[in-house]
C-alpha cells in the first residue's frame, strides 16, 4: 500500500534520512520504532509531503507520490496524526473535527464519521463546543486522533500516540487502535515507547540515526536481544 | 459634532486598511509592506474607471478591489513565496524593494500630481447626528462597517475562514488536514490587498491620490497594528477607530499641523508602556 524506497530528506542542508526503505501492506499495523531524534517524525513529515524528499521514491496504492501536494496525498488517503497531541487550542471540538474533515464535501460522510468518532470518545461529545485548548492532554491526544480519522483515511499514521498519557489512557488508545484495525484501516505506528507498538503491531521497523537498523515481524523483533536492550528497557 | 465625524470616515478607512495589514500579519507571519502600494493601486484603478470609462463609484470600487486582488497574489508570489521561513528582515527589505518599485512605477506612469475620484454622493449632503456630512463620507462609514462585519462572519462562521484561524494556530498541522497551504496564502492575500484597494479608493474619493499616497497609510497601520496587538482585527478594528477620532479632535483642539505626528507620539508611549499592544497577548504566535 505504502512503500519508501532510498528515500533521503532532511531539513535544508542537514540530511537527516538516509536511503530509507520500507513497506506497509494492505491491512497491517507497522511500527515504525527509534530513539530520540532517530528521524522517525522526519520519515512522516516525507510521507506525508511536509518536506521534500531529496533521494528516492515514495509511492501509495500504487501511485508515484515522491512530488505530490501534500494535500492531494491527504485526499488519496493519508491522514497523519502529528505527535504531541497537536490540536487547534483556538477552534472549539467540533472545529477541530471539522478540519480533518476539510477534504470531504459528502456532509452525510462528515455526520457519519463524527458519529463514529464520538463513540470512540464520548469524552468529546460532551466538550464538543469547549475550545480545544481547554482539554487535558489526554484529551488533547483523543481529540487528535478522532480528527485524523474524520477524513476516512486508508493508511493512518501516527506519531507517538502514547507520549505523556496515563498508563490507562495508553491501553485506551491501544484498544481503539486495534479496533481501527478491524474496520479495515491500514495503521502506520511511530513510537518510542516499543513495548506498546510491538504488541500491537504485525510488523516493525527499527529506525537509528536516520537508518532502518533492524526489521521483521514484531513477536520476532520483541525477542531480538539488541531490541531488548535499546527499546524494552533491558 | 463635525471632529466626531472626521474622526469616523477616516478612522474607517484606517480600520480597512490594517484589518488588511493584520490578517497577513497575524496568519501568514508577514510583515506585508507592500500593503501600502496595493492601497494606492486601488485608488489609482477606481480613479481611471471612474474618469476614464464613467463606471459608478460603487462599481469601480469592487472592480478595483478584484484587480489588487490580483495584484496581491502576484505580490506574494514574487516578493515572499520564495523567501518562506526567512527571518522577518529578510520578508522586510523584499516588501521595501517591491514597495520601491510600484511606487516608481506609477509615479512614472501617472505623473506625480493630485487627483480625485468623482462619486455621485460627494455633493449630496444629508443630516447625521445633528450635523450635515456629505453622503459620500456617511457611504465610506457604512461600507466600511459591513465589510467588517462582512469579513468577520467570514472568518467565524464559513469552512475557509475556519481553515484560516487553524493556519494563524499551527500552519504545519494546517497543511496535515489537507489543506492546500499555496492557495490559501494566495486567498489571504487576494482578501487583503482588496481591503487596501477600497481604503484607497474611498480616500482617494474624499481626499486626493497621487502615486506616494501609500507610505502615510502604511506607517499609521503599523501603529495601529503595534496599538491593537500584531494579528489582531479586533485590534485593528478599535485601533483604527481611535486613531481617527484621536486625529480629528488633536486637528481641532490642539492644531492640524501636529494631526499626522500624533499617530507616531502614540507608537512611542505604547512602546514604553506596553508594548504587546492594548489587545495584544504577546506579540507573535508562532
Ligand atoms: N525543523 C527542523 N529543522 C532542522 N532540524 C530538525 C528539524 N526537525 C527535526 N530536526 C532534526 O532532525 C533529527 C530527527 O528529528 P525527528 O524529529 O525526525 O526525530 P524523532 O525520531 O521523531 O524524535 P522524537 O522521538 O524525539 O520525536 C533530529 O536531529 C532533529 O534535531
Ligand atoms: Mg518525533
Amino acid at each position: 500500500m505504502l512503500e519508501l524506497a532510498n528515500v533521503e530528506a532532511g531539513y535544508g542542508k542537514l540530511n537527516i534520512l538516509k536511503k530509507i526503505s520500507l513497506k506497509v501492506q494492505q491491512g497491517e499495523i507497522v511500527a515504525l520504532i527509534g530513539a530520540n531524534g532517530a528521524g522517525k517524525t522526519t520519515t512522516l513529515k516525507a510521507i506525508s509531503g511536509l518536506i521534500r524528499t531529496t533521494g528516492g521514491k515514495i509511492s501509495f496504492l500504487g501511485q508515484d507520490i515522491t512530488s505530490m501536494a501534500s494535500d492531494a496525498r491527504v485526499r488519496l488517503g493519508i491522514s497523519q496524526i502529528p505527535e504531541g497531541g497537536k490540536v487547534f487550542p483556538q477552534l472549539t471540538i467540533m472545529e477541530n473535527l471539522m478540519m480533518g474533515a476539510y477534504t470531504i464535501s459528502d456532509r452525510a460522510l462528515i455526520e457519519k464519521n463524527k458519529n463514529d468518532v464520538f463513540e470512540y470518545f464520548p469524552v468529546l461529545q460532551e466538550r464538543k463546543h469547549k475550545l480545544a485548548g481547554t482539554l487535558s492532554g489526554g484529551q488533547r491526544q483523543m481529540l487528535a486522533i478522532g480528527r485524523g480519522l474524520m477524513s476516512n483515511p486508508k493508511l493512518l499514521i501516527m506519531d507517538e500516540p502514547s507520549l505523556g498519557l496515563a498508563p490507562l489512557v495508553v491501553q485506551e488508545v491501544a484498544g481503539i487502535i486495534k479496533r481501527l484495525q478491524g474496520a479495515g484501516v491500514t495503521i502506520m505506528l511511530v513510537e518510542q515507547n516499543a513495548n506498546m507498538a510491538l504488541s500491537l503491531a504485525d510488523r516493525a521497523y527499527v529506525l537509528e540515526v536516520g537508518s532502518i537498523s533492524l526489521e521483521g515481524v514484531a513477536e520476532e523483533l520483541k525477542g531480538n536481544e539488541h531490541v531488548k536492550k535499546a527499546y524494552l528497557g533491558g | 459634532m463635525q471632529e466626531l465625524i472626521n474622526g469616523l470616515v477616516s478612522g474607517s478607512i484606517y480600520v480597512l486598511f490594517a484589518t488588511g495589514l493584520t490578517i497577513v500579519l497575524g496568519i501568514l507571519d508577514i510583515p506585508n509592506f507592500v500593503h501600502g502600494e496595493t492601497f494606492m493601486i486601488g485608488a489609482f484603478t477606481a480613479f481611471f474607471l471612474v474618469a476614464g470609462l464613467g463606471v459608478h463609484f460603487i462599481l469601480a470600487t469592487i472592480i478595483a478591489m478584484l484587480i489588487v486582488a490580483v495584484i496581491g497574489v502576484v505580490v506574494e508570489k514574487i516578493s515572499f513565496k520564495p523567501l518562506r521561513g526567512a527571518p522577518h528582515v529578510t520578508l522586510l527589505i523584499s516588501a521595501i524593494a517591491m514597495m520601491l518599485f510600484l511606487e516608481n512605477l506609477a509615479s512614472l506612469l501617472w505623473g506625480n500630481y493630485n487627483r480625485t475620484i468623482d462619486s455621485p454622493y460627494t455633493k449630496q449632503v444629508v443630516s447625521f447626528l445633528g450635523s450635515t456630512v456629505s453622503s459620500q463620507r456617511l457611504l465610506v462609514v457604512l461600507m466600511a462597517v459591513l465589510l467588517i462585519i462582512a469579513l468577520q462572519l467570514f472568518i467565524k462562521k464559513t469552512k475557509l475562514g475556519m481553515a484560516i484561524r487553524a493556519m494563524g494556530q499551527n500552519p504545519e498541522v494546517t497543511q496535515l488536514m489537507g489543506v492546500s497551504i499555496d492557495r490559501l496564502t494566495s486567498f489571504i492575500f487576494a482578501l487583503s490587498a482588496a481591503l487596501s484597494a477600497v481604503a484607497g479608493s474611498f480616500l482617494g474619493s474624499l481626499f486626493t491620490l497621487n502615486p506616494h499616497m501609500g507610505l502615510e497609510p502604511l506607517l499609521k497601520g503599523v501603529v495601529i497594528l503595534v496599538l491593537g496587538g500584531m494579528g489582531s482585527i479586533v485590534g485593528a478594528i478599535v485601533g483604527g477607530l481611535g486613531l481617527g477620532l484621536v486625529e480629528s479632535y488633536t486637528a481641532q483642539y490642539l492644531t492640524s499641523a501636529f494631526k499626522n505626528s500624533v499617530a507616531f507620539l502614540i507608537l512611542i508611549i505604547i512602546l514604553v508602556i506596553k508594548p504587546t499592544g492594548l489587545f495584544g497577548q504577546g506579540g507573535d504566535q508562532h
